[in-house]
């Protein structure tokens, strides 16, 4: 029986870290097995799975099922940058709200740490559709995030006025302070 | 010697360095990469125009961590060269705050890349203030 309502029975988190001797798998079996139990089921009421991932190459949703329960439920890997792990959320929500399943679980893993930018080729040749011969991070502007943000963040204020930088810094502050009352922050 | 080479095909090197937008003949919104259709009104016919050398800085940041083998710090910038956003570092400036500032007037100057076993070198781009 279908209901509007959707709950969330269980939920779970790994600590935020580099974590060298984890893979992206056993940061996402940790997070899905620890939910589970939270919730009281087991991967056998599971109807949907959804995982969230953008930098792991892809297939992150069957390689997590290889390893905590292959019982053959529809998968939707998503990547969706920032937002990867709410549309994996609004995939089970949307699943489970159209009747598709009873229990449905949503995913989001990444690791970040020890990546760097490719090296330039031996012998230079335009690629792409700068026609670049080599990245262009750091030579025509940035990449990364953060530094996009900020010259976002810094247009909006030059466009209209008015967005001081004693805005954007108390932002920062209060993130940082709910930072400290989450027991898994680095 | 073999010529050099712009690092990115929208660099036009030679007597008089500028940048080339591919425009929109539609609404003349303009972009720099090779385009399949207009991002603003999904028109599919562009012209290749000159971009003005001279400019100024409508948002930059100054980027002191970045991947390994990305050469920090240095100054990521929007460049506004008369109604074309322009994305770029800033040379040939200090990479501080008290140095680089919003609205800041610019202009297009060359920077080495490196030059490739066959002897070529590659030539790129950046801003500098004008003064």
């Amino acid at each position: 029986m279908a209901s509007d309502d959707v709950w969330i029975l269980g939920i779970s988190m790994t600590r935020f870290g580099k974590h060298p001797d984890s893979d992206l798998i056993d940061l996402a079996a940790e997070a899905t097995m620890n939910s589970i139990a939270d919730a009281g089921i087991t991967m056998r009421e599971i109807g949907i799975l959804a995982a969230g991932n953008l930098r792991g190459g892809g297939g992150i949703g069957q390689a997590l099922q290889k390893q905590v329960g292959q019982t053959g439920i529809p998968v939707y890997n998503v990547a969706n940058a920032c937002a990867t792990g709410a549309t994996a959320i609004r995939v089970v929500h949307m699943a489970l709200r159209a009747g598709e399943a009873d229990f449905g679980l949503a995913i989001g893993v990444e690791k970040l740490a020890g990546g760097e930018r490719v090296g330039d080729s031996a012998t230079w040749s335009p690629q792409g559709r700068f026609g670049a011969i080599g990245p262009l991070d750091g030579r025509i502007g940035t990449e990364t995030m953060p530094g996009v943000f900020a010259q976002i963040g810094m247009e909006y204020g030059h466009r209209y006025g008015g967005t001081s930088f004693e805005l954007f810094a108390r932002i920062s502050e209060k993130n940082h302070a709910h930072s400290t009352l989450n027991p898994l922050a680095s | 010697m073999p010529q050099p080479v712009p690092f990115v095909d929208y660099l036009v090197l030679g007597e008089r360095p500028h940048l080339v937008a591919r425009e929109c003949t539609a609404c003349g919104a303009r972009f720099f990469d090779r385009r399949n259709a207009c991002a603003s009104c999904f028109g599919t016919s562009f012209t290749q125009v000159d971009v003005p050398t001279e400019g100024e800085v409508r948002a930059f940041t100054i980027v002191a961590h970045a991947a390994p083998g990305v050469p920090v710090p240095f100054v990521s910038a929007t460049v506004d060269c008369a109604g074309t956003s322009v994305r770029a570092n800033l040379i040939n400036v200090a990479p501080t705050p008290e140095a680089v500032r919003l609205g800041m007037k610019v202009r297009l100057a060359l920077t080495a890349v490196g030059v490739d076993q066959a002897g070529t070198e590659a030539i790129s781009f950046g801003f500098e203030p004008r003064r």
